[in-house]
């Protein structure tokens, strides 16, 4: 932890978020004559907040490196109940656009450990994932169930710890049901679309996922498949087991070849 | 909507009068990082959650989880978003 050692730095807006002009120090504002005034009443303010916390903030070290945490329930177009843990996607998707634009970032890894959640939201982050045109890798941690296998395939390249597991099982309906045909060919559909993802980012072909998703016998309430750790691997799904080390050394190598490869695209 | 998930719909969808025992979550900016804040009072919370994706705003001791943090009211003329972020 660092030490306040008596001197505050002017607020600089490390993030760049400001618009600009507005902030208190810049040149624009310099012919204001309540300026010192304000700058008065920052520092003071500030003092305050040390004074209550006795701490300040780190100065701000970038990372080339940014990890894209989902956790909990993959949260869609409505909004679950507050006792659920649940990653939003309109959090994650402007995240990943703000990754592919910043120039400073070189790579992502994606932390899994969700129960699934809503079809749409999950392709969505998987689409976005899958079309970063950064090196990306993921690694599933606890668990990668359901939707979350499509985020986690989604990756450039796949990391499964070893205790992980990753559950494999039909889509089912939720809400309205009516029993007609149509329902089984909607929901036939909805299952085609991840399938297809599934089989074309990662080495298990579409037949042998299905018949992942139709076992019967291996869970108590449903049919489908558990696998965990390096049966993904075995089935293709995943292309290794590790965990956060092995992950950050496969994304740094997959990011020096991507510097190479924008060096010979420039020359 | 459809639910792809292990988990049962019962424990995803409570009863209404259940729902009320958590408290409310809302977002705020906190030293400049997206944070999920958890509700206690009306000018008063906790950190839940820090939403970024840089690695090392996860090391501010300021926004480790648990942290108090205070609601602050803010005029609205010529106001950068970075007035919100400034804790109390």
């Amino acid at each position: 932890m660092t030490q306040w050692n008596g001197y505050f730095p002017p607020y600089t807006d490390p993030k760049g978020l400001m618009p600009p002009g507005s902030q208190k120090n810049s040149p624009k504002n310099n012919d204001n004559d309540d300026n010192d005034q304000e700058q008065e009443e920052n520092e003071s303010r500030r003092a305050k907040t040390v004074k209550e916390f006795g701490t300040m903030s780190l100065p701000s070290v970038k990372s080339n490196i940014h990890s894209l945490v989902i956790v909990g329930q993959v949260e869609g177009h409505v909004v679950l109940p507050n006792q659920n843990k649940a990653t939003k996607y309109e959090h994650i998707l402007p995240q990943l656009v703000a990754i592919e634009q910043h120039p400073k970032i070189e790579g992502v890894l994606v932390i899994l450990n969700t129960v699934g959640g809503d079809v749409e939201a999950g392709l969505a982050i998987a689409e976005m994932i899958a079309s970063l045109s950064k090196p990306t890798v993921s690694l599933v941690l606890g668990g990668g169930h359901s939707i979350g296998v499509p985020i986690a395939v989604a990756a450039s390249y796949s990391f499964i710890a070893e205790t992980a597991s990753m559950t494999i099982h039909p889509i089912r309906i939720t809400g309205q049901i009516l029993t007609v045909p149509q329902t089984f060919e909607y929901l036939e559909k909805m299952q085609e679309r991840v399938v297809r993802f599934v089989a074309q980012h990662s080495k298990i072909q579409d037949t042998r996922f299905r018949e992942l998703m139709f076992r019967t016998g291996e869970l108590a309430r449903d049919i489908g498949t558990v696998l965990i750790g390096k049966e993904a691997v075995k089935e293709g799904i995943i292309d290794e087991v590790g965990g956060i080390g092995s992950a950050i050394t496969k994304l740094r190598a997959m990011i020096q070849e991507y510097r190479q490869r924008k060096g010979d695209e420039l020359q | 909507m459809i639910l792809y998930t292990p988990v049962q719909l019962e424990l995803i969808f409570r009863r209404e009068d259940e729902e009320k025992k958590y408290p409310e979550t809302v977002e705020a900016y906190v030293n400049g990082v997206l944070a999920v804040i958890k509700r206690t009072g009306l000018r008063e919370g906790y950190i839940e959650r820090v939403l970024s994706t840089d690695p090392y705003d996860f090391l501010q001791p300021d926004l480790s989880p648990g942290t108090n943090v205070v609601f602050k009211a803010v005029a609205c003329q010529n106001t950068p978003a970075a007035d919100f972020r400034d804790r109390l």
